[in-house]
């Protein structure tokens, strides 16, 4: 009876109930979608740059991560390749030539990253080749460099104008060469797009007095989630060389860092939706229990003993917390089908994206089996809880007091 | 000879409310009989209500005792005198009786499931006494689809289904014209004579009074008359 009693108590004045239903609903939902939001973000912003370049590990001589020297170098990278080759996991690798150095057009002039690439492995680890704005990508001549649309402006160069590359050779002091631009590129972020330049490979161990160097060979996994096994399984075969596979969480701790604060702001968020979810649900069931005193005064008066009167206000607040939770989700996955093919725009504030790691202007909200179901527990708990102090009031409550209330 | 069903003895009230002392009963010494169709009757503030408070257990005295179905209530806890509503005592208020979500059937089966009736049961006595009540085709009705003189009906088969020994009844005509009163009141004496409850209103209604076989008036706390008529 107390359960059939509670079931029909809130039923009893359906706007109220409707009014707490949509509280509920609008929580979980605002709890869902800001955290599925967070997570896009960072998966994006993770994704723009293991695509721009990073890769999901990377090889180096230990200490190349920390100085970018061009003597920090793989001194056989053939027989590095040999001993990875078949490693479980490994989807791509590239070698690369990575020097820090300067290059000067007529107008202008700026400091870069030279990377020296194998223009056809490079495109399997790095969107660098799809980002392509004009003419085209390395194709293996000499002379040829890859450079972005802000540097071009920088410069004030165009498809075919000449530059010069200057930068630190292994052998001698510094170095120069000119090149003409092949191709220029645009990524979701001006500052790469500024800082990076490509040549081809051959040319760039030539160019700095290399050899068969490389300095890094980038990896990638055949997913995201295999890649620390992956580091893990390359470093037991190249430790011993004085060379080190580092996952790209270690190659980009900023990204990592604004991962984690996203995550702790969807902390923060998740408590105080259900905290200010809770106050309107304890108000609102106060309010529903406080105008039927007189009614409990005499239900208690014939003989129901309080704790009934407080299991049926609880169960009041579990039935409120049900329904909201399944309308919540009921809601949440039309509204996520539907983002999940539109995204979200954020063009009005694209400028200011592009600087977080260059993550595009159209965000797709990514929900996570973890998230649901804790933001699920915690809106029904909140729920329950917020019938408690409505409950317990009200249950101390004798038939006199009750009678008197009125 | 009829047992003694009710016994208070020197019976005070006082309460404190912000500072101010109201003394509700001066010293009451009242003796029920088993099976009356009595009324304690008096002006407002005489403490009629108080006195039918104390003696259903929702209040207790500041001094003196009350004694109902052989048990002293000053020796029972919160839980015992709610067992004791329960079980040994109907009640039948002014206004607000029945629960608005539960139907006839279900209000009147509230008690009894309470008391832990089985279901068929339970039903069965629900409907016999709605029938006798002159509700049986009110069974599935609503409070809100029922008339102020019905929905006092349905109290009073709540309050009787469970045969308690005393149905303690606080102004139960004071929301019905005359003619339901009446009707409400003719019904009750029906039940007092075929049940043999006992039947103890708490009225200023006159004509509860001249329905009733016993008399008691309260005046500012104290009985200044008992009438057997």
């Amino acid at each position: 009876m107390t359960i059939k009693l509670a079931w029909r108590n809130i039923w009893r004045n359906k706007r109220r109930s409707g009014v707490i239903l949509t509280a509920i609903v609008v929580g979980l939902l605002g709890m869902v979608f800001m955290i599925a939001l967070m997570d896009g973000m960072s998966t994006d912003m993770v994704e723009v740059a293991i695509e721009n370049g990073v890769g999901h590990v990377q090889i180096h001589k230990q200490g190349f991560l920390d100085k970018m020297s061009v003597k920090l170098n793989i001194n056989s990278p053939g027989y590095v390749i040999k001993r990875i080759e078949g490693t479980p996991n490994l989807e791509a690798y590239a070698e690369r030539v990575k020097v820090r150095g300067l290059i000067s057009s007529a107008e202008s002039s700026s400091g870069v990253l030279i990377w020296g690439v194998d223009h056809e492995r490079e495109p399997k680890l790095n969107s660098i080749k799809k980002n392509k704005d004009e003419g085209e990508f390395l194709t293996g001549r000499k002379g040829e460099i890859y450079i972005g649309r802000s540097l071009a402006e920088k410069l004030k160069v165009g498809i075919d104008d000449k530059i010069v590359l200057r930068g630190q050779g292994l052998a001698t002091e510094i170095v120069s060469a000119a090149f003409r631009i092949k191709g220029i590129f645009v990524s979701t972020s001006p500052e790469y797009d500024k800082y990076n330049v490509y040549i081809n490979l051959t040319e760039a161990q030539e160019f700095f007095d290399m050899n068969d160097r490389v300095s890094e060979i980038a990896l990638m996994s055949d997913s995201l989630d295999n890649v620390e096994l992956l580091a893990y399984d390359i470093n037991e075969v190249i430790e011993v060389q004085g060379l080190k596979a580092s996952t790209w969480k270690e190659i980009i701790p900023l990204i990592v860092q604004m991962v984690e604060l996203f995550s702790a702001f969807n902390y923060i968020v998740f408590v105080i939706v259900v905290i200010a979810m809770a106050f309107g649900i304890v108000n609102t069931i106060l309010m529903s229990v406080l105008e039927r005193t007189r009614e409990i005064g005499i239900i208690m008066a014939i003989g129901t003993k309080p704790i009934k009167v407080f299991s049926m206000v609880m169960w009041e607040g579990f039935f409120l917390g049900l329904m909201g939770l399944v309308f919540g989700w009921i809601v949440s996955i039309v509204i996520y089908g539907i983002l999940l093919k539109t995204g979200i725009d954020f063009s009005i504030w694209s400028d200011s994206l592009k600087y977080m790691g260059g993550i595009g202007t159209t965000v797709y909200p990514i929900i996570k089996p973890y998230y649901v179901f804790w933001s699920s527990v915690s809106v029904f708990i909140a729920a329950v809880l917020s019938a408690l102090y409505p409950a317990v009031k009200i249950m101390r409550l004798t038939p006199v007091k009750a009678f008197r209330s009125v | 000879m009829t047992d003694k069903i009710i016994v208070t003895k020197k019976l005070v009230k006082i309460y404190e409310e912000s500072e101010v002392k109201v003394n509700a009963l001066r010293g009451v010494d009242l003796t029920v009989n088993e099976g009356e169709f009595m009324a304690i009757a008096g002006p407002s503030g005489s403490g009629k209500t108080t006195l039918l408070n104390i003696i259903g257990g929702l209040d207790v005295p500041t001094e003196g005792s009350v004694v109902v179905g052989g048990k002293d209530l000053s020796g029972l806890s919160k839980s015992e005198l709610s067992d004791m509503r329960l079980n040994d005592l109907g009640f039948i208020f002014q206004s607000y009786n029945l629960i608005p979500v539960l139907s006839a059937l279900e209000n009147v089966e509230y008690v009894m499931l309470l008391q832990g009736v089985p279901r068929e049961e339970r039903q069965r006595r629900a409907v016999e006494i709605l029938e006798d009540v002159g509700l049986g085709d009110y069974i599935d009705a609503r409070p809100n689809q029922m008339s102020g003189g019905q929905q006092q009906r349905v109290a009073v088969a709540r309050a009787i289904v469970s045969s308690p020994e005393v149905v303690l009844a606080d102004e139960p005509t004071a929301n019905l014209d005359s003619e339901t009163g009446e009707s409400l009141l003719i019904m009750m004496g029906e039940m007092n004579e075929k049940r043999g409850a006992t039947f103890i209103f708490s009225t200023h209604d006159k004509m509860v009074m001249d329905h009733s076989r016993r008399l008691v008036k309260l005046k500012d706390g104290k009985i200044v008359e008992d009438i057997r008529k």
